[in-house]
């Protein structure tokens, strides 16, 4: 594995934003399908108006997350230069740093994350029942 | 940034690679054996990759141009004599079906095997042997699919397979066996080179190239791999459902035995929406390629096409049921993939501005790949549009299966994607063949595709919304539609001559073309330093990379720090009796190991065809012949990865580490086995989670779960199988530490531990399968029960194969304190096996508890 421990952490804020999109996606998409087709005991805990709501509370908890992990690349891209790390090769062309480049990609995802998580979730206010 | 520093010196000459003396010893040694031999064991990317492409353009022809061809003629004229109804259901699947499988994916796939490594700047794909695994898969599973028209059983129910169509009621014959069957081995292919790219993308480039200086086609490639990944797993899971209804009597999908049509809809689609940005996120990595050079300018916007592609690799996943709109699901189910669907229109037009901006910052030149470039960006953009129209479920409903969809889906592919790929021939012939195609047929190729591909698919939006449905053999005389219909068969009329000049093109140039140099286009790109056509190695001394646009900023390719110019010029001196490449970490691109990638091996073609005989033997209902072809995969994996002794003494190995600093492997990369190892561990993963989710959404169709008259699962045997798994796994841990500790005996002894503990575990749970009171074909409930145990028991199974053949090689002194790279491999995949097995035995033991 890469020794570049900076780029590791660089890397799992990069891909933070869609995989909390993702978890998201999901979470709201089984709870309502299990909420509107499902038909046993404990499948009536997600009767209806528990989808929309579980959809609302997810949607808030992960748009803070993606702001929280847009906000950290934010802080990485605009830190001044990083000192070089053992072993860092002597960069080729002046303020050409890939872990700054990395960190601008992941504020882009998370952002891109934050609005289609909100682009989800946010019909819930309007479909309250099945 | 940097390197937006304004427009390259595209004049002046491109810099050279060195040739040193050693250049005809590495030809020789990485050139496949003469002869058939060759043609059988060959496993160097070159002819993996071109492989890939002529089998793919050989199924276009097929199934995507007389197919098309034959239903647009019948089309042509209201109540047609032409084609009758049976025939034309089977045009309209084999149509879909080769186009979606057998096509767009080996041709990019067969792009990103030839490309990578001279575009990245290294000499091999990390898995060669896998790489052709691949090919003969694809091969030998597009054959056994097309063999249907032997038996006068070719599949009839759509490119989709819809359930109950597609079931045993209503498809009783082995026409729709030859989908399944033939395209799931096809399949295979497909995630084995998806494993390839990703570790060839993230762990073997040049010196100095790190991920931001990456080419954008090999983003990408690497989040179509990750996709392949993600998305072909669930099509086999549901494949492997659809085929032990039809085959085995289950009830996944009978509605009346507890089972959902909806189910295969589901499985379907969540591979079958990604499948199409699987298709198109290489064809916009070709497009990044080819407008900068073009445009003569950088590329503008780099890391937001990077972030484009990559968010569009996810989204994609969201999308999947806004091909379900009309079968009924809940508006707020309904509403997150609509919204999903819209906001994947984001990622895709920052792409469209960005090469928009790249173009009007330049100075283009109109060659024959930059008006495929133009075709593609005009085309796209008008099927992007008339997919955002779909995505809102209102107007949906109304163009559901009507020819606007048919209108949409061909200008997305057609300009998305085969534009793009025409683009990439023209531009990258000329570095494999050494020779250029002719500009002046390209010109025509471009304009008949273009003008017929406007022609064809543009009144399809029209007629669509007059209400002609998809998939008609005729239609009456009296709608209007006729002159619609003429409109698009004569459009078709003008694509085939285009298809036909490319062809001839293609001939006449590889006879009689124009010597191509080494960069004819002036590009950027490192592939364009190397001599076309290149040598089998490609690169004798690995450039070192400083840049993004490393041809347009560097004035030399060999030059950078110290230490990486001794490096790569002692590479190229040594080793010369095996074949080293190198691995280079993730993000910084700074070496990290020197390793042996694979020699020539008959065995892929061997495993390949222990695949095809599983399935074949399926087909015939020959079920002994299932369990032969197990066998023969079984032998040819262990004979595939058969130790070789290392061809160097440690000795050797450590004078080279002193003077470099770089570690060598001359048995093997432990960094590619680890990551091969996790990509494994992240397969299994998924096609386990697409299992879960199946036994959900069947519990979530059954009111009654279990069904009347099956009691719920005794716990205390399964129990006692879980807690001897778990124990095993500890056992195959403490292996590990033991070999560690260079303590051999310990080490054999734990793992045979661990070998008697899970076959306890296994056999009180087989047990306890053999006392339940009911079976797998009478209902849902005991389909996905016997399913899920069978996946766990594979997946065992196979763990204990690979820790009993660690016994073996430990028995004879292979692994060291210091060379054990395999046994912990091993004892992660044992680890993710019992993680399977507790979670799997617990969903099924506990599940109807719980709910």
């Amino acid at each position: 594995m890469s020794r570049d421990r900076r780029a590791r952490r660089t890397l799992a804020l990069f891909v933070a934003g869609p995989v909390i999109w993702a978890a998201h996606f999901m979470l709201v998409y089984l709870v309502v399908e299990a909420g509107c087709t499902g038909d046993g005991p404990g499948l009536r805990l997600f009767n209806p108006p528990v989808p929309a709501v579980v959809t609302l509370a997810a949607t808030a908890v992960a748009a803070l997350a993606t702001l929280a992990c847009a906000w950290g690349s934010a802080r990485r891209w605009r830190a001044s230069p990083d000192e070089p790390e053992a072993g860092d090769l002597p960069e080729g062309l002046p303020g050409d740093d890939h872990r700054r480049s990395l960190a601008f990609i992941g504020l882009l995802l998370s952002s891109l994350s934050f609005v289609s998580i909100l682009f989800v979730g946010l019909p819930a206010l309007v479909f309250s029942s099945c | 940034m940097t390197s937006e520093r304004g427009v390259p010196r595209t004049g002046n000459p491109t810099p050279s690679v060195v040739e040193p003396a050693t250049h005809e010893e590495l030809d020789r040694l990485w050139a496949d054996p003469p002869g058939l031999k060759g043609q059988l064991t060959g496993v160097q990317n070159d002819k993996i990759g071109a492989r890939l492409l002529l089998t793919g353009f050989f199924f276009l022809l097929l199934g995507g141009s007389f197919d098309s061809l034959a239903m647009r003629l019948q089309l042509a004229i209201p109540e047609n004599t032409l084609i009758g109804p049976e025939l034309y259901n089977e045009l309209f699947t084999n149509h879909g079906s080769v186009t979606m499988f057998l096509v767009i994916l080996p041709i990019f796939e067969g792009f990103a095997i030839l490309l990578l490594p001279l575009l990245l700047g290294t000499r091999e794909m990390p898995f060669p042997r896998l790489g052709a695994f691949s090919y003969w898969t694809f091969l030998l599973g597009g054959l056994l699919y097309y063999s249907s028209t032997l038996f006068q059983a070719v599949p009839n129910a759509g490119w989709f397979a819809y359930t109950p169509l597609s079931g045993p009621e209503f498809s009783p014959d082995i026409a729709i066996d030859f989908w399944v069957l033939g395209l799931g081995v096809a399949e295979v292919g497909a995630i084995a080179a998806g494993l390839e790219i990703i570790i060839g993308v993230l762990k073997m480039r040049a010196p100095g190239m790190t991920l931001s200086r990456m080419p954008l086609f090999a983003w990408a490639v690497l989040v179509m791999a990750f996709m392949i990944l993600f998305a072909f797993t669930p099509l086999i899971i549901g494949s492997l459902l659809l085929e032990l209804d039809r085959g085995f009597g289950t009830q996944f999908f009978d509605p009346q035995q507890g089972g959902s049509s909806l189910l295969w809809q589901h499985l379907f689609w969540i591979f079958g929406h990604p499948e199409v940005y699987i298709q198109f996120v290489p064809a916009a990595g070709v497009i990044s390629m080819i407008i900068p050079v073009f445009a003569r300018h950088r590329t503008v916007g780099y890391t937001w096409l990077v972030g484009a592609l990559v968010a569009i690799g996810f989204l994609s996943f969201g999308l999947w049921a806004h091909h379900m709109f009309a079968v009924g699901l809940p508006p707020l189910v309904l509403s997150f993939f609509a919204a999903a669907s819209m906001a994947i229109a984001i990622p895709a037009g920052v792409q469209i501005f960005a090469w928009l901006a790249t173009i009007w910052a330049g100075r283009p030149v109109w060659r024959t790949p930059f008006l495929f470039a133009i075709g593609f960006l005009f085309i796209f953009v008008i099927g992007g549009i008339t997919g955002v129209m779909v995505a809102a479920v209102p107007f949906d409903l109304q163009a559901h299966d009507s020819y606007f969809v048919v209108g949409h889906l061909h200008y997305v592919l057609i300009g998305g994607v085969a534009f793009p790929i025409f683009a990439g021939v023209y531009y990258w012939w000329p570095k494999f063949t050494g020779k250029m195609l002719g500009e002046r047929l390209g010109r025509w190729n471009f304009w008949l595709l273009f003008v017929g591909v406007n022609v064809a698919f543009f009144p399809m939006h029209i007629v669509g919304l007059m209400g002609m449905p998809r998939r008609v053999y005729t239609y009456d005389a009296g709608l209007g539609w006729g002159p619609y219909n003429l409109i698009s068969t004569i459009g078709v009329l003008i694509i085939v001559p285009g298809i036909g000049v490319f062809i001839w093109n293609a001939i006449h140039s590889y006879r009689h073309g124009a010597p191509a140099g080494a960069n004819p286009w002036g590009g950027d790109t490192l592939e364009w330093a190397i001599p076309s056509p290149p040598a089998e190695h490609g690169w004798s001394v690995l450039p070192i990379v400083r840049s993004r646009h490393p041809l347009w900023d560097q004035d030399e390719l060999h030059r950078g720090d110290e230490r990486l110019e001794r490096f790569v010029h002692g590479i190229s001196q040594w080793p010369l009796r095996w074949r080293a490449a190198v691995i280079v970490g993730t993000a910084d691109g700074r070496p990290q190991e020197v390793f042996r990638v694979s020699n020539p091996s008959i065995w892929p073609l061997v495993a390949a065809c222990g695949v095809v005989l599983i399935f074949v033997s399926e087909l015939v209902k020959l079920r002994w012949g299932a369990a032969l072809g197990a066998l023969v995969i079984v032998a040819a994996v262990i004979r595939w990865n058969w130790p070789q002794p290392a061809p160097m003494t440690v000795d050797e190995e450590e004078a080279f580490e002193r003077e470099h600093h770089v570690a060598v492997n001359a048995g093997g990369s432990v960094v590619v086995a680890t990551w091969g190892t996790g990509l494994a561990i992240l397969f299994v993963g998924i096609a386990f989670a697409s299992l879960l989710l199946s036994y959900f959404y069947l519990r979530l169709s059954n009111p009654l779960w279990p069904p009347a008259g099956i009691p719920e699962p005794g716990l205390q045997r399964a129990l006692a199988g879980a807690v001897l798994m778990a124990a095993s796994a500890g056992a195959v841990h403490a292996a590990l530490r033991r070999v560690r500790a260079a303590d051999q005996r310990g080490f054999v002894l734990a793992l045979v531990a661990a070998l008697v503990l899970a076959g306890g575990g296994a056999l009180i749970q087989l047990l306890d399968i053999a006392s339940l009171g009911f079976g797998a074909t009478a209902h849902a409930y005991g389909s996905i029960f016997y399913t899920l145990t069978g996946f766990v028991a594979v997946v065992t199974g196979g763990s204990m194969i690979m820790v009993a053949m660690t016994v073996f090689w430990a028995l004879r002194g292979l692994y060291t304190a210091r060379r054990h790279a395999a046994v912990a491999n091993v004892a992660r995949f044992w680890t993710a096996m019992v993680a399977v097995w507790v979670i799997g035995f617990g969903t099924l033991y506990l599940g109807p508890y719980l709910t």
